[in-house]
């Protein structure tokens, strides 16, 4: 375990555990992020990737275990969590920017630095061109782009995010993951990032955890440890892509 | 470049007939009732009906009120009903959409009083209000409600669940959600309601005044059936008719400038 | 944090082996329900037991009383049973007279345009008018008999159904037919496999809307003029002032309706099983 002082653990995972009637689904997850850390988390289909971040972000109530910000019970109303779905979620009547600042004004944020908070990001990710516009007139990786921008505007304690780019095309998915790697390093975000995408966990990620098949536990944890930016194709890369696919395979 | 006007030929006939349609069957019911296929007494023709209509313009004789006088009673009536139905029902369905207790409390009492049609409260309102104006939006009241709770509640309840999911891990609280995500996406349901209601709340109002009332459209058509003048029922009918349409047009164009004012 | 179910299906699975606790019964639907019910009595039989509307409302147990009064008497010349009857069947044969013209007419002007041309104007013309408008001159036509009645309820009756056939088939997917056009089906494999089964999820709900419309037709009728029948009971009440039969005509008929409407939905679901719905609406 790495114990160096400067990165201390921000969220702590207690036996996280999770049932519905008789059927188990988390079955004691224990784990830690350290503050500023990109967490990839990788697992078979239906393991229960979604329960396992709805329980995170306390949609829906453990049924064991808790769930530590600083040393603190993660509470929506208290801490800053931020969940980006796997489907777009922009508020239709709002406009780009209002949809960015909209985190912000739930956690009551003034008027004027929600603005500035909102364009500063917006600069960061290239949607300034299309600020005033309605989401139905920009395009799906857009919308994708102003969930994560709001995700990221309020300065979030956690930021989960659920497949965010499983629908996107293969060279639009490089470009926002470097994109979000970018904003990552610049605002220094805590981020748990769940994907059945192998490559995209190992290319993005500082770390990874593997899920087991229900009931779910943690496999197995691969540190990351190449330089970015990540080439795909050196063998380092390809090595650890491996290590990864023969973890989660259970056939 | 410039786009080429794509251009669909419509068949001559086509555009014929609709009018053709029309012009026959005014033009049979003038025949019909002019050789007298069709007693005098049983049906008026067009040209009876728009000579009184003229007369009815200046003449209150033999119902008691001019034309306009009448369309006036009937307007008022239908316009405070709907607009009271309005403000109680849309509220009250948008609460039941999202509040538990608002819909355990309420939907209940709303299913009971639904399936009675409206006109059959007529004989209680004029129990309780009298003929007079009161009792009259009341079942108009009750008529234009039913449409406002169901849309609203239905809207409400098709508030995409992502973005509930959303807000709530933002920390949003119940009314936040509530009033910034559930009601702007019910929205459109709520103002195809105020059509809805409408349409109910006029032909209620036409009910309403041919058992009890002494003005109105509707009375009109029930004075014109006791003194035996078709000309006097089918005018009542007509007019109801237009003016119908007319309220739902105009509402129409109020609904489409609302929707593009909040720019969907 | 009250309610709020939309996003908590998940939730409530699990909810149900958490402890009991007295905030949550008294939060339960169902309790409110009965809670809603037991008030909304209540407040009736204090209101009438006030006489707020001096004697112009019964009380519930009083309506209660006289329904079950004319189930044991005959009550201008009929039981109970033969005022609804009487209803219900003027009800059945608008309603199916109406169905049986309107529906194939409605697919008959979405399929061919030439008959839409010369159907649609006449029938706009009619559309905005109110079918409980036409008593007048119904009663003047074919006087104060079943005719009379039954015509109106066909008026009303007729427009929604037409309406909905029309748009029903209208409305159909375009990319539905093109699945029967590249398996090489012709145009009565169009209509037969596509339009049709696409448009019956619109065509029940012009049922529904027609049947709602008849009851309100043949009430508006039957309190005009008639000597039996659920609105002639309410007639009766309102002439000689008995609130009792006033409130036990309106019990019967919202009833009957809620009867009649739920034996449509569950013919709908039995042809089109594949329909989904929006909640229980």
């Amino acid at each position: 375990m790495p114990t160096d002082s400067q990165t201390r653990a921000k969220i702590v995972v207690n036996n996280l555990t999770k049932r519905f009637g008789d059927l188990t689904v988390l079955d004691g997850i224990n784990f830690t992020i350290k503050e500023g850390e990109l967490l990839a988390i990788v697992g078979p289909t239906g393991c229960g990737k979604t329960t396992f971040l709805n329980c995170i972000s306390k949609l829906m109530p453990a049924t064991e275990g808790d769930i530590l910000i600083d040393g603190e019970e993660a509470n929506p109303k208290k801490h800053n969590i931020s969940y980006v779905f796997q489907e777009p979620t922009c508020l239709p009547w709002r406009t780009v920017r209002e949809n960015v600042a909209y985190g912000m004004e739930i956690k009551g944020v003034p008027r004027e630095e929600r603005i500035e908070r909102a364009d500063r990001i917006m600069e960061l990710v290239g949607l300034k061109s299309c600020a005033d516009l309605y989401p139905n007139q920009v395009s799906a990786s857009m919308m994708q782009r102003i969930a994560v921008s709001r995700a990221f505007a309020v300065n979030p304690d956690l930021l989960l995010m659920d497949e965010p780019y499983g629908q996107l095309d293969v060279k639009l998915r490089f470009y926002l993951e470097d994109e979000l790697v970018k904003i990552w390093q610049k605002l220094n975000a805590t981020v748990l990032f769940v994907t059945h995408n192998v490559e995209e966990a190992v290319y993005i990620a500082e770390r990874v955890l593997i899920l087991s098949n229900k009931p779910t536990h943690i496999k197995a944890e691969i540190p990351i440890n190449l330089p970015r930016p990540r080439d795909t194709i050196s063998p380092e890369f390809v090595e650890l892509r491996k290590q990864v696919t023969e973890l989660i395979r259970w056939w | 470049m410039a786009y080429k006007e794509v251009v669909v030929k419509k068949p001559l006939l086509l555009i014929i007939l609709p009018y053709a349609s029309l012009i026959l069957f005014f033009g049979l019911w003038q025949a019909v009732v002019q050789f007298g296929i069709i007693p005098n007494t049983l049906l008026a023709s067009p040209s009876q009906v728009l000579t009184t209509f003229i007369d009815k313009l200046t003449n209150a004789n033999p119902d008691g009120a001019t034309m306009g006088a009448h369309a006036w009673t009937s307007i008022q009536e239908a316009f405070l009903g709907y607009l009271l139905s309005l403000v109680i029902g849309i509220p009250l369905g948008l609460a039941m959409g999202w509040f538990n207790i608002a819909e355990g409390l309420f939907r209940p009492i709303f299913e009971l009083i639904r399936p009675i049609p409206p006109i059959a409260w007529i004989p209680l309102t004029v129990f309780w209000f009298g003929i007079g104006l009161a009792g009259k939006v009341f079942i108009i009241w009750i008529a234009g409600i039913v449409p406002c709770v169901i849309n609203s509640y239905v809207g409400v309840r098709m508030t995409s669940p992502v973005l509930i999911q959303m807000a709530r891990t933002y920390g949003a609280s119940s009314w936040q959600i509530f009033t910034q995500l559930c009601i702007p996406s019910a929205l459109p349901m709520v103002f195809g309601a105020l059509q809805l209601a409408l349409a109910y709340c006029w032909t209620n109002l036409v009910a309403a005044e041919l058992l009890a009332a002494d003005s109105g459209l509707g009375f009109l058509i029930t004075m014109g059936g006791r003194l035996g003048r078709p000309d006097i029922i089918v005018l009542g009918m007509i007019c109801v008719g237009i003016s119908g349409a007319i309220i739902g047009f105009v509402i129409d164009q109020v609904e489409k400038k609302l929707l593009a004012g909040i720019r969907r | 944090m009250a309610g709020n179910s939309i996003a908590n299906e998940t939730v409530n699975q699990s909810r149900n082996r958490e402890p009991f606790s007295l905030r949550r019964f008294l939060t339960n639907k169902y309790f409110l329900y009965c809670v809603s019910i037991c008030l909304f009595l209540s407040l009736w039989d204090y209101v009438a037991r006030e006489k707020i509307f001096r004697d112009s409302l019964a009380r519930p147990l009083e309506v209660w009383d006289q329904l079950v009064l004319l189930t044991q008497i005959k009550f201008a010349g009929t039981h109970l049973w033969g005022h609804i009857w009487a209803s219900l069947q003027r009800v059945l044969i608008g309603f199916v007279l109406a169905s049986i013209v309107a529906i194939p007419l409605g697919l008959f002007m979405a399929l061919n345009r030439y008959v839409n041309a010369i159907v649609k104007p006449l029938f706009d013309l009619f559309k905005p008018m109110p079918p409980i408008a036409w008593v007048s001159i119904a009663i003047l036509w074919f006087g104060i008999g079943e005719t009379s009645k039954v015509f109106i309820i066909i008026i009303g009756t007729f427009v929604p159904c037409l309406l909905n056939a029309y748009n029903g088939v209208r409305l159909v997917d375009p990319d539905l037919y093109d699945v029967i056009r590249v398996l090489g089906g012709s145009r009565r494999d169009e209509i037969i496999h596509v339009c049709f089964p696409a448009s019956f999820p619109a065509i029940f709900a012009g049922l529904q809307i027609s049947l709602s419309s008849a009851w309100t037709c043949v009430l508006a009728a039957e309190l005009m003029n008639s000597r039996d029948g659920m609105g002639f009971l309410i007639k009766r009440g309102m002439d000689t002032h008995q609130p009792t039969l006033v409130l036990g005509g309106m019990i019967l008929i919202a009833a009957a309706a809620y009867g009649t409407s739920l034996i449509v939905s569950l013919a709908e679901r039995r042809l089109c099983p594949w329909q989904r719905t929006i909640d229980n609406l």
